[in-house]
């Protein structure tokens, strides 16, 4: 909020007439804009951008910036020579509101915002972005009516708004483009004006929980073959952290196959169940959902952090937001790669993975790319050499510790 | 016991009958005043309609509980019978909202899902910390996508509309046929969806009503995958 006035918000079009008013001229003139500028519903990036429009905005700070002079004659002939005149001045009593939050909340420089700001409660509309195809996924920023969020105390929720100021075809937008991220490398351009939060909590989230319920299928079918075909129990033998006294008399209570759960008992805990459908357990390594859900959100936050601060060491220009809604979109290609490795084919689990993890690391490369070559172009291999291996290093640890199941 | 209720009083708490009924209408107009506190008895009761007349020092505590219960049973049938579940008539049946209906339902179903397990307190402590922290934080997340919410109300009917799942596990854990298991927690789970979705979803501007429902469904299916696998 760049030329932030009197505290008290001082507002020069509010509550004086236009005739007293010293800038008459630009109050009417600025409404009449805005009578243009809302009725299309288009963002003044691609609007023709009006002639009076921005420095009527900035001269309401107080005294008009002196070479606008030129304007004043020219718009106070508009304001005399058009007959829809008193209708302006009429209108611009009515949007006080609408100008106040123009002038509180939006920038001067940020022509979304103030497009936005003039028209609250209206429908959501989609603006093209100056991306081109692109268009979805930055246009969050502007769809919607648009508060000033920083009105709020810190501790009020709604103060983050901001980050999770995002429509459904934005999100939709971001997660398609993080799985093609190598081929078409805009997120982080697109996202770069408005990045949100929501993605990168859901995906981990979701991550957390589909890893879970994946693992007890994959369990449970595990259970179903060595069920069919009684076989020494396989890969996960001496766990030791499954008592079996616990496990035999649970698993063989209601059940005919009691033979096969005494089998299972030196197994993991997930696949020693019971009978029929019923899994004795689901969430039966705890540890293990703790993990996950230490792995997921650290991953985010921690490599996220570091990478920021690394990037701020070289004075590059990062915003946090931005690593965290990067690095959160980079995790929901994990979601349908590990539903899918409830397939019990080893390999192909391992082609998945390493499918994925290949992706999702070209997508952060080349995202980051630009970012930290114009901040460190000395080292910047380095720092995008250890962001990619830093990911393989997941991709290698979610294969080894949850894809495997 | 008001702490954990909502606070506007509904009008037919003025009339000296000693229990509403179970199944009474919820008042299409609430009242106005906020304030729980009662005033003296010395105020006629004819005279305003707005301010209760009872004095609730110095009744039976099986009256105040009654009182609770009613308001609970109420708050579920609101909740939970999609007769009217438009956004404004579930808005306004849960103006006068509990704390009471989610945590008896957190705490059975954490219960019923934890019974019989192995490791019976870590299910149960999972259980519950989903069940509760889901509410929280799917709350905020509607509020921060933009949603106006009152906060305990969307919390409150998040938990009453764990309804359908405690029967779904009370019914899975005692059937073992399967296909059974499998038809009774679908059809739980929409329930639970029909319940809650509407609410959910035009709380928040519209173009995001799949990023707040979805998070919302996750919670449910993820329930719903205890329930299915419970023994």
């Amino acid at each position: 909020m760049q030329g932030a006035g009197p505290p008290g918000g001082y507002n020069p079009f509010g509550q004086q007439g236009p005739g007293q008013n010293p800038f008459g001229a630009y109050n009417v003139d600025t409404t009449a804009q805005f009578a243009d500028e809302v009725v299309p519903a288009v963002p003044q990036a691609h609007a023709p951008q009006p002639h009076g429009f921005v420095p009527a905005q900035q001269g309401a700070w107080g005294a008009p910036p002196p070479q606008q002079g030129g304007f004043g004659p020219q718009h106070v002939a508009l304001q005399f020579t058009d007959s829809t005149a008193p209708q302006f001045v009429s209108g611009s009593m009515a949007r006080t509101d609408e100008r106040q939050t123009l002038v509180h909340g939006g920038r001067s420089d940020d022509p979304a915002s103030s497009s936005a700001a003039a028209m609250p409660f209206s429908a959501p509309f989609s603006p093209q972005d100056p991306a081109g195809g692109a268009a979805a996924g930055g246009a969050g920023g502007s769809s919607g009516p648009k508060e000033d969020y920083t009105k709020y105390p810190f501790y009020n929720v709604r103060r983050y708004r901001e980050y999770f100021d995002v429509d459904t075809k934005d999100v939709l937008w971001r997660v398609s483009n993080s799985f093609i991220g190598v081929f078409r490398p805009n997120f982080m351009e697109v996202t770069m004006k408005n990045p949100d939060l929501y993605g990168p909590f859901w995906a981990a989230t979701t991550l957390i929980f589909i890893t879970a319920v994946a693992g007890n299928f994959a369990s449970y079918i595990e259970w179903r073959k060595s069920a069919v075909t009684p076989s020494p129990p396989p890969s996960g033998t001496p766990s030791s952290s499954p008592p079996p006294p616990l496990v035999a008399p649970d698993g063989g209570s209601s059940s005919p196959p009691l033979s096969d759960a005494l089998s299972g008992v030196g197994r993991l805990l997930l696949a020693a169940a019971n009978n029929d459908l019923a899994q004795k357990q689901w969430f039966t390594d705890y540890t293990k959902l703790a993990t996950s859900a230490a792995i997921f959100y650290g991953y985010i936050f921690i490599v996220g952090l570091l990478l920021f601060f690394v990037v701020k060491w070289f004075k590059g220009e990062l915003k946090l937001v931005n690593v965290f809604c990067i690095y959160g979109y980079c995790l929901t290609i994990y979601v349908p790669v590990s539903i899918a490795c409830v397939v019990p084919i080893d390999w192909l689990r391992w082609v998945l993975v390493m499918v994925a993890t290949a992706l999702s690391a070209g997508f952060l490369f080349m995202n980051f790319r630009a970012t930290i070559y114009s901040a460190a172009p000395a080292k910047a291999t380095l720092v995008l050499l250890a962001i990619v291996l830093a990911h393989i290093g997941l991709g290698l640890g979610l294969k080894l510790y949850f894809f495997s199941y | 016991m008001w702490p954990l209720r909502g606070n506007a009083n509904n009008n037919d708490s003025g009339q000296a009958v000693p229990a509403p009924g179970l199944f009474q209408d919820v008042p299409a107009v609430p009242s106005t005043s906020a304030a729980p506190a009662s005033p003296p008895p010395t105020i006629p009761a004819s005279a305003q309609s707005a301010i209760p007349d009872e004095y609730t020092l110095d009744e039976p505590v099986w009256k105040t509980i009654w009182r609770d219960i009613v308001t609970i049973a109420r708050n579920l049938r609101s909740v939970l019978i999609p007769v009217n579940w438009k956004f404004h008539g579930q808005a306004q049946a849960l103006r006068n909202w509990d704390l009471w209906g989610p945590l008896v339902f957190m705490l059975v179903l954490a219960i019923v899902l934890s019974w019989g397990e192995n490791n019976a307190s870590q299910v149960f402590a999972m259980v519950f910390a989903e069940v509760a922290l889901g509410a929280i934080v799917l709350t905020i997340n509607v509020i921060l996508l933009g949603g106006e919410l009152v906060f305990f109300q969307a919390v409150c009917l998040l938990g009453y509309c764990l309804f359908p799942l405690v029967v779904a596990a009370v019914i899975c854990a005692s059937v073992s046929n399967k296909w059974l298991r499998s038809l009774v927690t679908l059809i739980c789970l929409a329930w639970a969806s029909v319940a809650t979705v509407p609410f959910i979803g035009n709380a928040v501007p519209r173009g995001r009503k799949a990023l707040a429902v979805y998070p919302v469904m996750l919670m449910y299916v993820s329930l719903a995958w205890l329930a299915l696998v419970k023994s």
